[in-house]
């Protein structure tokens, strides 16, 4: 049992604090820490090239900038007031962060190359590295530097099987390497489990109109099922993305229409009462690295319309949801049609209040336990997930 | 077509052109082409007209006078039946509708206006250079099949100065325009005297406003009378005064002396309408719409005697010369205090211009087409038309040029010279007539407009190499090959900044930034637009090799390009797959045994993936897989110290080889051979095609390339496809599987031999003769026994 403090690298947090899934999930670790080991926060200070300390308070202070009112996020950082050991960074150091900053990636290397070393990184997904074109042309050397890195760091730990999966069979290729999936926690939405209730008939979308989430089939499924007379009204919760403008278009028309509704703020709060509205919710991109939305939707019991191969959805057993395995208008009108069936809809909302969904105190206690050598490698569907 | 299908092509030159548009060779040529539909009584006709792009856009009014509008005078084979309006032959370049008189096929018309230039060459012709151009414009005039000439005048002089028979000459005339006929205000008139002589001219010297001036100044019965002199016409200010001065100086008083300015229809009109009498004194004219307006508005005229005017008028009493002022008064003065004299006068002369009423005159034009339709016997000007093998001019960089069109053009000459006669325009003269080729000769206009070639063929590229090529087709049209999938670099260097802003505009139908294309160019990944707007409108047909490429330009564009697929030019002799042969290859270029040879082929440039490439080897190595790669290509741009610093940082020094210089065929071919896989990839899309990748497709050798290319290819299985964002993993996982699945290419051979029979240059070439419009079955005879015959 590893008895030496666990520095967990959060320099991304500390330095630029937003509402994103990494800084979620650096703040359940950091909140929700059990292990026997201390946890000591740190970053890596470029200007000294080396790992500091982030005071205790300091990070406290990021931490609630980011949900509470007061921003007191920018504040400078003080510069570390000296380095980390190099023994003790080796004996133990986790990064949960995803970074491309070549100094850090140097410093990481070094420590990885020290004889037993004890760097310890988790990966989120490789959907730069595998589905390229969803992303900019040329981002090579910003984002193979990392993966130089990664296949040097001794032990890797995955949120989702399908990660663990690319992982060993075609990004890194170094089974030896792959620590054990540890799922997130489908709990961030402190919502407790929804009851069946038929004269809920509105479905959901919750995040933005990227073409990858295939919001473009959903928009049309609707308009397919509206024109027909059915009584399914749309709320898609999230701004329109950027580069998305076959879906922009189709939102255009649609906005006249009154079964048709889009809120462009998906915050927390909005999310829960969305999902209170809700007789299912609709989960169908086909580029998901985690899938947290169809997630934390079976966690409240609400039942989701979902895409084959969803990471989230296959750590957790079946039941809840109405999977197709593809993104057509036509599929995903046909899940909604069938939904529409109460009888359907209540076996689906029955399986979901029945699911078992991890928790982020679950995902952080198996977290820790990776961290602390109290576990190793784990096969894919293996993990607490109470 | 049907031999009651028409095509009736019309030069709508003039009519760009402000110079003439809104003039009488205007005026004429609108009558014209507006009462085209006469023919549809007899005939189903369809309409195109020629414009110049050099030359302003037509006007609307003028754009919907007929169904088309092109913007050369290509018309290729199968237009069927055509007749050519030449509105106004002596104006504009006679090469640009050339092709077009030179078609036997074609019954050929031209409206003629006058020789005044040969009456006056120290004014109109001063130097030897627009004496050559004057006579090369009559040389093309004679070759017009029918001519209606403006008046007797003109047509007499047409054949005293071109010996044109009379039986191929009409008489037409300039329309009086239908205001004549209708009574409006004019806020002009109110401001004019009572009682004026009008003396229409215009800005040229041969109008002769001098006459009339001295002849008004010098009357004392006008001056007593205080009837004053209306000058109609555009004359400077500085003319005006010179023409006071002299008015002035002959006794005129100033006041009595008005001059109009522009002035549109209905002022003219009105002004006819209200003048005493009117004064026309040209020294030189082809027709006088004055006289023949001053008539129409029930306006006595007196005239020069000069012949256009003789025949109009037709009285002694009513002429006088041009140069004797005095005899000009008498005639005015005659005019205007003898009532009688002139009520007789607007009696005789109330009938003469019915003649010219627009209708007549588009009537007996349309009329005396149609007999001339009649009567036509068509020739055979094409040598498909009379039974011979087709004549190609194949306008082309060939080699010594060291380009990969030229080789590709030297191998497609070689089989297409099988088929068809080809002859051969290259940039400088050749040393030898190329294998296939006819005859050698250097770039011109030639073949665009010469009757001899069935079809002239230009080959377009993304280089300089191609300007002069792209330029002739531009202005005269004919099929295009075109060989890359954007012309950016070559709008961009050699065109200038705002026309390749307004290429990329038409085509992306949005506002193109001064930036954007600037952005386009440090990188190509992000360009949007092909640039081949302007070859699809010019060019029938414009042939693409790649499928993406053809497909886009279509959709985006209305175009009708032809997908051309690409030839394989590195053809194999023997079986590149044999085992026995890669290993001697391997040996010859010192591989190691083991050793996962990878090869990609061409310059060396970012815009090929090349550090995508070098971190996919990195990553191959680190998966245990013992790959090598080998740069088949030349430094393509000074930034290769980039692709060695990678190299070196990613400690592959020795697993990476760069050929720094050119490689010799042979070299080139033992990597095709001794590789055990290719990769061949770009960063911009569009339809880009590869040679390198072709190479790779007729070698057998299992090859990595990227989604656009292999799809733009129609690549076989083969080849492994990658998304076109490069990865490195996606680009190392698919190098991985060939070296686990199929590194064995032997297995390939019938997917290969398939390929490589459907994109022989054979092939190609039968597909071209066939997209030309020629039917390979017809027995043709060859030129020799034409010869000899």
């Amino acid at each position: 049992m590893n008895r030496s403090p666990i520095f967990i690298d959060l320099t991304n947090l500390v330095s630029n604090p937003i509402q994103c899934g990494i800084h979620r999930v650096e703040r359940e670790i950091v909140s929700h820490w059990p292990g026997t080991a201390e946890l000591v926060p740190c970053r890596f200070d470029s200007a000294i090239g080396s790992f500091v300390e982030v005071p205790a308070d300091r990070l406290q202070e990021i931490i609630d900038g980011i949900s509470g009112d007061v921003d007191r996020r920018r504040t400078p950082l003080p510069p570390g007031k000296r380095p980390i050991a190099t023994d003790d960074l080796v004996r133990g150091l986790f990064n949960p962060e995803v970074f491309y900053d070549q100094l850090r990636l140097n410093a990481y290397s070094n420590l990885c190359r020290a004889p037993h070393s004890g760097i310890r990184w988790m990966v989120y997904d490789f959907l730069p590295y595998l589905r390229p074109q969803d992303r900019s042309c040329r981002t090579t050397e910003l984002l193979m530097p990392y993966l130089r890195v990664l296949r040097e760091v001794p032990q890797v730990s995955f949120i989702s099987a399908a990660a663990r999966i690319a992982f060993i069979e075609r990004v890194i290729r170094m089974p030896d390497r792959a620590g054990p999936v540890i799922p997130l926690g489908g709990d961030g939405l402190g919502m407790p489990k929804l009851k069946f209730d038929g004269g809920k008939r509105m479905f959901s979308f919750v995040g933005n109109t990227d073409p990858r989430q295939n919001v473009a089939a959903i928009l049309l499924a609707f308009e397919k099922l509206w024109d027909d007379g059915v009584d399914a009204p749309l709320t898609i919760l999230g701004a329109n993305g950027d580069q998305a403008p076959v879906e922009a278009s189709i939102v255009e028309r649609l906005r006249g229409r009154e079964p048709f509704n889009q809120m462009d703020k998906a915050t927390d709060g909005f999310v829960r009462h969305i999902l209170n509205e809700s007789r299912a919710t609709i989960s169908v991109g086909s580029a998901e690295g985690f899938g947290i939305a169809a997630y934390e939707s079976l966690h409240a019991g609400v039942p989701v319309i979902a895409l084959k191969g969803i990471p989230s959805l296959d750590l957790i057993s079946p039941g809840g949801r109405l999977t197709i395995d593809a993104a057509t208008p036509d599929l995903i009108a046909n899940a909604v049609r069938k939904l529409l069936d109460d009888r359907i809809a209540e076996g689906l909302w029955n399986d979901a209040a029945g699911l078992q969904i991890p928790t982020w105190k679950g995902f952080v206690k198996q977290l820790a336990k990776w961290l602390q050598g109290e576990i190793g490698t784990m096969k894919p569907g293996e993990h607490d997930g109470k | 077509m049907n031999e009651n299908e028409q095509l009736i092509l019309f030069d709508m030159r003039c009519l760009q052109d402000s110079a003439y548009k809104h003039r009488g060779v205007g005026k004429l040529s609108e009558n014209l082409v507006r009462s085209v539909d006469r023919l549809s009584k007899k005939y189903k006709i369809s309409t195109l007209g020629l414009v110049d792009p050099a030359l302003p856009p037509l006007e609307d009014s003028f754009r919907n006078l007929v169904d088309e509008v092109c913007a050369n005078a290509h018309v290729g084979l199968e237009r069927g039946p055509t007749v050519f309006i030449e509105l106004s032959p002596m104006t504009h370049d006679p090469l640009f509708v050339a092709r077009v008189v030179n078609d036997t096929d074609v019954l050929k018309i031209a409206i003629v206006y006058d020789f005044i230039p040969l009456l006056k060459p120290e004014r109109y012709l001063p130097n030897p250079s627009n004496r050559i151009h004057y006579d090369t414009q009559l040389t093309w005039l004679s070759r017009f099949d029918h001519f209606f000439p403006i008046s007797q005048y003109t047509a007499d002089e047409l054949h005293r100065i071109l010996h044109i028979d009379s039986t191929r000459i009409t008489n037409t005339a300039a329309p009086v325009g239908s205001a004549f006929e209708l009574l409006r205000s004019s806020a002009l008139r109110e401001r004019l005297p009572k009682r004026y002589v009008l003396a229409p001219g215009g800005a040229e010297p041969r109008k002769n406003i001098e006459c009339p001036i001295k002849a008004h100044a010098r009357s004392g019965a006008l001056q007593d009378a205080q009837i004053g002199l209306v000058v109609a016409g555009n004359y400077p200010w500085d003319w005006q005064a010179r023409l006071r001065d002299l008015y002035v100086s002959c006794g005129g008083q100033s006041d009595l002396l008005f001059f109009t300015g522009f002035i549109d229809e209905d002022d003219l009109v009105a002004i006819y309408r209200g003048a005493t009498c009117a004064i026309v004194a040209a020294h030189m004219e082809g027709f006088s719409i004055p006289v023949v307006e001053a008539m129409a508005a029930g306006t006595p005229v007196v005239a020069s005697d000069i012949p256009a005017h003789v025949e109009l008028v037709e009285r002694g009493d009513l002429m006088f010369s041009p140069d004797d002022a005095q005899e000009a008064m008498s005639k005015l003065e005659m005019l205007v205090s003898n009532e009688s004299h002139r009520a007789a006068v607007i009696e005789d002369q109330s009938t003469r211009w019915q003649r010219f009423r627009a209708d007549n005159i588009a009537s007996m034009f349309w009329n005396a087409v149609d007999g001339l339709l009649v009567t036509r016997k068509p020739g055979t000007v094409f040598n498909v038309t009379r039974g011979s093998r087709p004549r190609i001019a194949f306008l082309s960089p060939m080699p010594p040029d060291r380009s990969g069109v030229a080789d590709y053009s030297a191998a497609t000459i070689k089989e297409l010279g099988k088929l068809v006669d080809v002859d051969v325009y290259a940039r400088g003269k050749l040393l030898e007539i190329p294998e296939g080729a006819s005859t050698a000769n250097t770039i011109s206009p030639f073949p665009f407009v010469s009757p001899q070639y069935d079809r002239v063929i230009g080959v377009v590229g993304n280089s300089d190499f191609h300007l002069e090529i792209f330029n002739l087709l531009m202005r005269y049209g004919g099929a295009c090959i075109e060989h890359d999938n954007r012309l950016l670099g070559f709008y961009r260097i050699l065109h200038g900044l705002g026309r390749t802003q307004d290429v990329a505009q038409m085509e992306l139908k949005r506002a193109v930034s001064c930036h954007e294309i600037d952005s386009w160019m440090s990188d190509e990944s992000l360009l949007e637009a092909t640039f081949l707007g302007e070859l699809a409108k010019s060019c029938s047909p414009l042939f693409l090799h790649s499928k993406v490429t053809t497909a886009l330009v279509n959709e985006r564009l209305n175009a009708g390009a032809i997908h051309l697929p690409f030839s394989i030019y590195r053809p194999w002799t023997y079986d590149p797959v044999d085992l026995t042969i890669k290993n001697n290859a391997r040996k010859r270029l010192g591989m190691e045994d083991g050793e996962f040879a990878i090869a990609t082929f061409g310059y060396i440039h970012s815009n090929k993936a090349i550090e995508e490439i070098i971190w996919a080897v990195d990553l191959l190595r680190s998966w245990n897989v013992p790959a090598k790669l080998y740069c088949v290509g030349g430094w393509a741009t000074l930034e290769h110290q980039l692709f060695l610093d990678l190299r070196s940082r990613l400690g592959l020094e020795d697993h990476i080889v760069f050929a720094a210089e050119y490689t010799s065929d042979a070299k080139y071919r033992d990597f095709l051979l001794a590789a055990d896989a290719g990769v061949q990839l770009r960063t911009h899309f569009l339809g880009g095609l590869s040679g390198g990748l072709l190479d790779c497709i007729a070698a057998g050798l299992p090859t990595v390339a990227n989604d656009d290319m292999a799809e733009a290819m129609d690549a076989p299985s083969y080849i492994l496809r990658v998304p076109d964002h490069p990865s490195p993993v996606l680009i190392a996982e698919a190098l991985a599987e060939i070296s686990d699945r199929i590194r064995d290419r032997t297995k390939l051979g019938g997917e290969r031999l398939l390929y490589s029979d459907e994109h022989s240059f054979k092939r190609y070439s039968e597909l071209l003769c066939q997209y030309l419009g020629f039917d390979l079955k017809v027995p043709w005879r060859s030129r020799m026994k034409e010869v000899a015959a």
